[in-house]
């Protein structure tokens, strides 16, 4: 069952994307967000183009580990790096900060390019 | 400097060399190349373009033997014009048989506007290359005559600075060796790479150096003076790898066995093999030559399983790996890896894992004997500089040997 936990940090990083202007700059505050309040090593971006997942952006220092690849709607996806060190919920409430993110963008078509 | 080359040729990719499959999809061109067995006006080559069913039945060849990554080649015609590349495309990723698939096609085609280009960008494609052929000018004029969408040279120069406008940010750039002084060449390719850095803060993905080669009634390849020898083509890969340390070089099997594996060694990281290069060629791949519908000829006909042998046999881990671009690691990402010759802590892993599903799938035994201890030898140098890595790659291997596919760090 997937837990619908809100938790301080998820709703701060929340509050800050939807201040930006549009995606691709709220997708950047976000990943800053989630490595600072949430000690990942690394999180970025992007977007699905058939095959291939096209780098939009994102923040962090790479460790070289595999990493949780999450689709966060509308052909968006983020690639949570040392996702494993948070606890489940946590990590399950920063997914829906960014999908709320993806959709509150998409809804006013501010698409990140 | 050969040492030096090798020496940055494995600090940024680790001793892997990843395969792929040329697939020629169309020849008929409106240009006039005077060195392309394609030419226009070269009746004596067949010239062709598959239809989808004959395409599908290519890749399934291609696959069949294990590749998992091709190059799509394209003449320029209206006939194989920008939705008959992206009708092509979806037809190769979409042909599948078993386990057999292609997990990313590259682009070898005409230049493009970039609305062509986006179309083009949705299908999904890995890497989009175009050679300049030659930087000198008044022999990039005479060689493509006038009249030709080919003749205009800026055109072309600017063809890839207008796919990244479009949002390919995963392009190859190339020489044709021996149609002009090969230093000058050289230089020309140093600028386009520096030139797209500045624009654009990505410098090409590859860099290509094919040797002008003999086609069929076209004289010009075998008269050409300047037609480039074993010798400088050794000096050309190695001031390309000392030159852009970051980019993949890319050697053809143009050339003969024994010259590449010289080559290899020089600091190229990616290579064909099991290569056919008539349109339609994989379809009759008993014959190694069909010298009729052939572009050029190739001097290096093994066949996809003895070159990996061979590979394996210098010490090189093979590989597969399609990772990079369905991992988000592209553009600006992907360099900031491999200019600070960290790539190969993808590289190397998914060197492993790509080639263990070549060993339990395709290889013969005799590869798949050698494969497994040059795997096992390159793990234990996973192990010393990335251990949890290494306990990640040996627990993918452990589920690929219990029946998954395509694992990737």
């Amino acid at each position: 069952m997937t837990s619908t936990c809100r938790y301080p940090e998820t709703e701060l990083i929340l509050q800050e994307a939807l201040k930006e202007k549009d995606l691709f700059r709220a997708l950047q505050v976000a990943a800053e967000g989630a490595c600072r309040l949430l000690g990942l090593p690394k999180v970025y971006f992007a977007r699905s183009i058939g095959r291939r997942l096209h780098h939009l952006t994102g923040f962090g220092q790479e460790i070289y580990l595999p990493p949780l690849k999450v689709n966060i709607g509308h052909g968006y996806y983020a690639f949570l790096e040392g996702s494993e060190s948070l606890a489940k919920e946590k990590r399950e409430a920063l997914v829906r900060a960014l999908q709320e993110i993806v959709e509150y963008f998409m809804k006013g078509e501010k698409r990140a390019q | 400097m050969f040492d030096t080359a090798f020496w940055i040729k494995n600090q940024v990719y680790g001793n892997r060399i990843v395969l792929f499959a040329p697939l020629y999809v169309s020849s008929p061109c409106v240009n006039d190349c005077v060195y392309c067995g394609f030419r226009h006006s070269n009746e004596a080559v067949e010239k062709r373009t598959l239809t989808m069913e004959e395409l599908a039945e290519e890749v399934r060849v291609i696959t069949s033997v294990g590749h998992k990554r091709v190059l799509a080649v394209f003449g320029e015609h209206p006939d194989s014009d920008v939705h008959y590349i992206c009708r092509a495309l979806e037809t190769i990723y979409s042909t599948k048989e078993g386990r057999n698939e292609i997990r990313r096609a590259n682009v070898n085609a005409a230049p493009l506007s970039k609305e062509e280009y986006e179309i083009v960008r949705d299908v999904g494609i890995g890497t989009y290359q175009i050679f300049q052929e030659t930087y000198h000018q008044d022999t990039y004029r005479r060689l493509h005559p006038k009249g030709t969408l080919k003749h205009s040279y800026k055109w072309r120069l600017f063809a890839l600075h207008r796919a990244y406008e479009a949002g390919i940010d995963n392009v190859a750039i190339g020489v044709l060796f021996g149609l002009f002084d090969w230093r000058f060449e050289v230089l020309g390719l140093l600028y386009h790479a520096m030139d797209m850095e500045r624009e654009f803060g990505v410098g090409p993905h590859t860099i290509s150096f094919p040797r002008l080669e003999p086609a069929l009634n076209t004289p010009f390849t075998t008269r050409s003076p300047y037609l480039v020898k074993d010798e400088e083509l050794k000096r050309i890969i190695a001031i390309l790898r000392c030159a852009v340390p970051y980019t993949g070089l890319i050697l053809t099997a143009r050339e003969r066995p024994e010259l590449r594996r010289e080559l290899i060694r020089l600091g190229v990281s990616q290579t064909d093999a099991g290569s056919r290069i008539a349109v339609g060629g994989y379809k009759e791949m008993e014959k190694e030559t069909i010298w009729d519908r052939q572009q050029f000829i190739i001097n290096d006909t093994r066949s996809l399983d003895e070159f990996i042998y061979d590979l394996c046999q210098d010490g090189y881990i093979p590989s597969f790996c399609t990772a990079g671009y369905r991992a988000g690691r592209t553009g600006c990402h992907f360099m900031e890896f491999a200019k600070k010759g960290l790539v190969k802590n993808f590289c190397v892993p998914n060197a492993i894992l790509t080639f263990k599903e070549y060993l339990l799938d395709y290889a013969s035994p005799r590869t798949r004997e050698m494969g497994e201890s040059v795997i096992e030898n390159y793990l234990q140098q996973v192990e010393q500089w990335q251990p949890v890595l290494a306990r990640k790659v040996r627990e993918y291997l452990a589920r690929m040997e219990a029946g998954e596919r395509d694992l990737y760090v």
